[in-house]
């Protein structure tokens, strides 16, 4: 990550960081809006919204594993699925110590989330592929290789996989929530734009990690 | 002697009987899910074989009576008696547990739990017509299906599959 701010600004003045690449921002909100519709089309019976939005999700998702490969810096799994030891002191970090820590890209803590989420979001469509609904009607795609009862099995742990993704999305947001209210800041804004602004020493602080 | 004998007896019979009752009702309960789940797997059948390219009629003949078979005994699987329980209350950990993972789910045996709801014991004229109307359908797709039209068959399985969903709605949990 590169900071784009003037080079010759002194430590302790505002710049400008890029954090997110556009198809990390691009994927997190396909995800957000793929999720409300997918949620929204089963609630009320839109079965082949519900597909659509199902088989988007599974392109979107997909992409997103690749690009922990091949993306830029902040969007690897590389850079931000960190081993314990990192986590406990991040962990640790967030009550003890109430000034910025200036990281760019997913926390120790955060990146973990992301991985549970994304993970959950691709066994979610993947068992979606073969479930069957109450009237033996309608069906996954995939859902003529298994029998009705199995079928019907997986369209109740699609239900329990989705309340867990629930969960995860929640400690998601109310950590970002925690952020931007108890730490003063915004890591809302740096998703849609990408940039995120920095006290110059934390940005090289954050650039070095 | 022989007096008190009776006299256990009868004790005894009178405190079996409500358990055997609710042995008797658990047993209808569970006659009760296994069918649905049977006419479920020939929905399933008839659904798969009719939107193939070459859908044998043989299959859907023979799921379809399976069916018109089953709608005899639904009568008898709502009698006084079988009608939902109340459920013992559940701790915060039990009911987060049956939140995230409905004990459905994860049973190992297969879906032993009713969901048929209240109504149908005090609403008995509607829960009867819908009854009717899927008894009669279920018919009708057993004559279709003994022609050769597989159009009209596709039709009469949309038909059948609403008076399911017309029934559904009122007097089954709306859980999936």
């Amino acid at each position: 990550m590169k900071a784009d701010g003037d080079a010759s600004s002194p430590a302790g003045e505002a710049t400008s960081v890029r954090v997110w690449d556009l198809p990390v921002r691009l994927v997190h909100w396909v995800i957000v809006v793929l999720m409300a519709v997918s949620w929204s089309t089963a609630e009320y019976d839109w079965i082949e919204w519900h597909k659509v939005s199902g088989y988007s999700m599974l392109a979107v998702v997909s992409f997103r594993l690749y690009w922990g490969f091949r993306g830029s810096t902040t969007a690897r799994f590389k850079q931000f699925v960190r081993g314990p030891a990192a986590v406990v002191r991040h962990a640790r970090s967030l009550f003890s110590r109430p000034e910025r820590t200036a990281e760019l890209g997913h926390s120790p803590l955060g990146g973990w989330n992301v991985i549970a989420m994304l993970l959950l979001l691709l066994v979610q469509v993947c068992l979606g592929l073969f479930a069957i609904d109450v009237y033996g009607i309608e069906s996954g795609p995939l859902a003529d290789w298994v029998s009705f009862d199995t079928g019907r099995r997986i369209a109740r742990l699609h239900q329990s996989v989705f309340n867990l993704l629930c969960v995860f999305v929640s400690l998601h947001v109310v950590a970002i929530l925690g952020y931007l209210f108890f730490r003063r800041e915004n890591l809302i804004l740096p998703m849609v734009t990408g940039v995120k602004r920095v006290l110059r020493g934390d940005a090289e602080r954050g650039d070095g990690r | 002697m022989r007096a008190s004998g009776c006299c256990i007896l009868l004790c005894a019979f009178l405190i079996a009987m409500p358990v055997a009752a609710e042995e008797e009702a658990d047993q209808i309960i569970e006659h009760r899910v296994a069918g649905f789940r049977d006419i479920g797997t020939s929905f399933r059948n008839m659904t798969t074989e009719l939107k193939s390219s070459r859908p044998s009629i043989a299959a859907v003949q023979s799921n379809a009576r399976v069916i018109s078979g089953y709608t005899a005994h639904i009568p008898g699987w709502f009698v006084p008696g079988s009608e939902p329980r109340a459920k013992p209350a559940k701790g915060w950990f039990a009911s987060l547990r049956d939140w995230l993972f409905s004990p459905n789910t994860l049973a190992a045996t297969d879906d032993v739990e009713s969901h048929a709801k209240p109504e149908i014991w005090t609403q008995r004229a509607q829960f009867d017509t819908a009854y009717r109307n899927f008894k009669t359908e279920a018919e009708t797709m057993v004559r279709t299906s003994q022609g050769t039209d597989i159009a009209a068959m596709k039709m009469q399985l949309r038909k059948l599959e609403h008076t399911c969903k017309a029934c559904h709605d009122t007097f089954r949990e709306d859980i999936d």
